[in-house]
């Protein structure tokens, strides 16, 4: 007898096991489970800056950058120069990732050097100094004699930054011609100097999140109204 | 007094057909029956495909667009008009295979990350056509949700309530072979819900995303 209940109970656990088996055999069958992640990492932006002089591309290589100060040298005087500030073209290009909005803080020191000629004609140490500019009114960037493209119609304000005045939005390229040519600074030369003039030239370039001016950049609300 | 073999034979071929009746009732259960003058039964698979921003989607998917704003000035009210555009939107598409029987989608969307996201999950529709606009003013939806409620987690309730309401609702439609259902999830980070703030911009966030499909006669 005690042979036989214990084979029972063997039969009804296998049983169970076939049951519990079928069952969720046939359900996973007519049942399609799928599952995936969506892994979420805040927005960026790129942005490029596209200068020129005429039609050559002003590289890290290129002999008129700066690569440890990051700026563009700029001949200020002679037309025949290669990198002439006439010749000068400066884009910016953009796609932010997330809805922003952009500013930009163009930095030129102008350095007037001048070289006397001692009594033999020849160059003594010569003396630089740095030239300040009033603001030239429609066309120039403030406080420069650098042109700006008639397209670039930003909001020129005190902290010298040049708000963009419009949202940027995600994954759009934008395109905007800052600076177009520029005008010489009028040097002089004569029986007892010779004076040149160079233009150091940088570009700061802020995007921020659209909605973040007023605690980033500590804009009023109605800034941009 | 009855051969012991005979007794275990006996036994045997009553599990087998009890094991074989299962599966036929189950089989049964779990099958579309066409209803012709002589019933068929078709017992195809059900495999769905699932596509995410028009990219299909077979790993994790990574959206590089994720924007943090204010609850109050910005979720609430929109201060600058911009947090439609702010959100990240991601569209998925849930396509039944043309072999599977009429189905069922259980989706469930659990944000794995303890920081918050607020999440505002809407359906598009199912077989959308190129006409199709997709809804992008999130900020319009949001306050038919929210207006009535005073505080912050009172909204981030009805939010969530929301939520559910929107994947309960999806799974009552019935799915038809080779249909699309599309559902899309706009998506903002709680900048004030973050608990840790430092290095926020650097962290990723996780959202996990289960679309379980059964024969719609399979379930009540």
């Amino acid at each position: 007898m005690t042979f036989l209940k214990s084979n029972w109970i063997l039969i009804t656990v296998l049983f169970s096991i076939l049951f519990l088996t079928t069952c969720t055999l046939t359900y996973a069958y007519y049942v399609n489970q799928e599952s995936r992640g969506i892994v979420l990492v805040s927005g960026s932006f790129e942005v490029s800056v596209l200068a020129y002089f005429d039609e050559d591309e002003i590289t890290v290589e290129s002999p008129y950058y700066e690569v440890e100060n990051q700026v563009i040298v700029v001949n200020a005087f002679d037309e025949t120069s290669q990198n002439y500030i006439g010749k000068l073209k400066i884009s910016i290009e953009i796609i932010p990732r997330i809805t922003a909005r952009m500013r930009i803080q163009l930095q030129d020191e102008w350095l007037l050097t001048r070289t006397f000629l001692d009594e033999n004609g020849l160059p003594t140490v010569p003396v630089v100094e740095s030239v300040y500019h009033t603001p030239k009114g429609e066309g120039y960037y403030p406080f420069s004699l650098l042109k700006t493209d008639s397209s670039f119609l930003p909001i020129y304000a005190s902290d010298s930054y040049a708000y963009i005045d419009e949202v940027l939005n995600k994954n759009t390229l934008y395109r905007y011609d800052v600076i177009i040519g520029g005008d010489p600074y009028p040097v002089r030369s004569n029986y007892y100097y010779t004076e040149t003039c160079m233009v150091r030239l940088g570009l700061i370039i802020d995007v921020i999140q659209a909605n973040r001016f007023q605690e980033l950049w500590g804009l009023e609300e109605t800034f941009y109204n | 007094m009855v051969n012991p073999m005979k007794k275990y034979i006996i036994v045997i071929l009553s599990v087998l057909l009890l094991t074989g009746s299962l599966f036929s009732i189950s089989f049964a259960w779990f099958t579309y029956i066409k209803r012709k003058s002589v019933a068929t039964f078709v017992s195809n698979e059900i495999l769905v495909d699932l596509e995410v921003n028009d990219a299909i989607f077979i790993d994790d998917y990574v959206l590089s667009d994720l924007a943090f704003v204010d609850f109050q000035n910005d979720f609430i009210e929109d201060q600058y008009g911009l947090i439609d555009s702010l959100a990240s939107s991601i569209i998925i598409n849930i396509e039944l295979s043309n072999s599977s029987p009429l189905s069922r989608h259980f989706i469930q969307i659990q944000e794995l990350s303890t920081e918050g996201l607020l999440l505002l999950i809407m359906y598009e529709g199912l077989d959308l056509t190129s006409e199709h606009v997709f809804e992008s003013s999130y900020h319009a939806l949001l306050m038919t949700i929210l207006s009535e409620y005073a505080t912050k987690q009172e909204m981030i309730d009805a939010l969530e309530l929301y939520n559910s309401s929107v994947l309960e609702g999806l799974s009552t439609i019935l799915v038809y072979p080779g249909s699309v259902m599309t559902i899309q999830i706009a998506v903002w980070g709680d900048y004030d819900g973050l608990i840790e703030k430092d290095g926020y911009l650097s962290d990723t966030y996780r959202l996990d995303l289960t679309i379980e499909s059964i024969n719609a006669r399979g379930v009540s």
